[in-house]
């Protein structure tokens, strides 16, 4: 039998990821780093009981979006409308990401872009996507579709690409 | 791989490369955890507990002050046939669990207990009885470090998740709590001692157990309900910790 993981070792090796994933999630750092912190907590709740079992990176990236989404309803109760996002803190780094995909990215609905950066961060595929967020494979590729399109629109017609139908055929 | 996908996945990347150094730390983790782990037991606040149920909680009231005895706590009631052998912990403080665990359970019952490997400040036992009649969850934990164990669980819905819960103020200025049978998504019944300086013993019983094999597909978090309610009442789970208690007492230079 595998040696089963220690609670810590998995802290250490994993933080990273899980925050990265919050961050593309959220897109404010500090609040990633809470939500990971936030997931860990979860998880040593539990210990007891998950350290049996395979696929505990999958319950921290479960935990970290489930986190977020309750995160962003309470947030639109208390937080004020604005015309245009705020921009969220960005650490300049030597490769500058591209703001207008990433603020096209937060523009999303949080189902949507979840399955976006499951998708294309965390590469699972549509059943493991389905399965981290507790819908059906069909709910995936149809968010998936439709944050696409909005993607797409964004960043114009020189990315439009046929190829996008290959989702479909997973 | 379509345009857009790869330049989500590419700004993505970027995105996450430039990352800040991580502030939290792990024993941010486990103060909170700790602090909140009596309430992570139960997943959903119980019914009601039955009034047999809170009478026999009330008899460990009752028995709180008086010191334990070495003789089984739970009436033997054997099962028919023959039972495979125990499997238990054979090293260190685990061990030292697990042997007042059986001491303390009817001989008819099989038990297969191993100590978790845990976090710091706790050591832990894990596993199942079996009466014959299904699997029960058997999960001890030890809390060494202090302040582990909150000051009044019976204060904690999450703890009590609608059981009934009776704190005893022991001689020596531990407390003890018991709580009885809760309703959640399994059947839970716990008893906790806790010294003065928040360290202690606690101790549950589930319908249920939980598979400790490694699948390809996992019940995340999910019990195997095998029984109408857990092996061990909280009166027996009450004995059990003082028990271990004093065992690991002895124990300690």
């Amino acid at each position: 039998m595998a040696q089963r993981p220690q609670f810590q070792d998995l802290y250490v090796a994993r933080r990273g990821a899980v925050r990265a994933t919050a961050y593309l999630l959220c897109g404010d750092w500090h609040l990633a780093e809470d939500l990971t912190q936030a997931a860990f907590v979860r998880m040593y709740q539990r210990w007891g009981r998950l350290q049996h079992r395979d696929g505990l990176e999958a319950y921290l990236h479960r935990t970290v979006v489930r986190l977020w989404i309750d995160e962003t309803r309470r947030r639109r109760h208390r937080d004020t409308l604005v015309a245009e996002p705020p921009e969220t803190q960005e650490h300049a780094g030597p490769a500058r990401p591209d703001p207008g995909l990433l603020r096209a990215l937060r523009r999303l609905p949080p189902r949507q872009r979840a399955c976006v950066v499951l998708r294309y961060f965390n590469d699972l595929s549509v059943a493991q996507t389905a399965e981290l967020l507790g819908c059906t494979a069909g709910t995936v590729k149809s968010q998936t579709s439709r944050a696409l399109d909005a993607l797409r629109a964004h960043l114009g017609a020189d990315v439009v690409d046929a190829a996008e139908t290959k989702e479909n055929s997973e | 791989m379509s345009g857009v996908e790869t330049r989500v996945r590419h700004a993505m990347e970027q995105a996450v490369s430039a990352a800040p150094a991580y502030t939290g730390t792990y024993d941010d983790v486990i103060r909170a955890g700790r602090a909140r782990r009596r309430r992570s037991l139960m997943l959903v606040a119980g019914a009601a507990v039955t009034a047999v149920v809170a009478s026999v909680v009330w008899v460990a009231v009752s028995i709180g002050g008086h010191p334990v005895t070495s003789e089984p706590a739970v009436p033997v009631s054997p099962p028919p046939g023959t039972q495979p052998a125990d499997r238990l912990p054979t090293r260190g403080e685990a061990a030292v669990i697990a042997r007042v665990v059986r001491n303390h359970s009817p001989g008819a019952f099989r038990l297969f207990l191993y100590g978790g490997p845990g976090v710091a400040g706790e050591i832990s036992v894990d596993g199942w009885a079996d009466d014959g009649h299904g699997r029960s969850r058997v999960y001890v934990v030890h809390e060494t470090a202090p302040g582990a164990i909150e000051a009044n669980p019976c204060r904690d819905s999450g703890f009590t998740a609608g059981g009934t819960c009776r704190a005893v103020r022991l001689h020596d200025g531990s407390t003890l709590f018991v709580r009885g049978e809760a309703d959640t998504t399994y059947k839970t019944v716990m008893a906790v001692l806790r010294h003065p300086d928040g360290t202690g013993v606690s101790a549950e019983s589930d319908n249920g157990w939980f598979r400790r094999l490694r699948t390809r597909h996992p019940q995340f978090g999910r019990e195997i309900v095998t029984r109408a309610h857990p092996i061990y009442t909280a009166t027996q789970l009450a004995v059990i910790v003082r028990a271990v208690d004093a065992a690991l007492n002895r124990q300690t230079p």
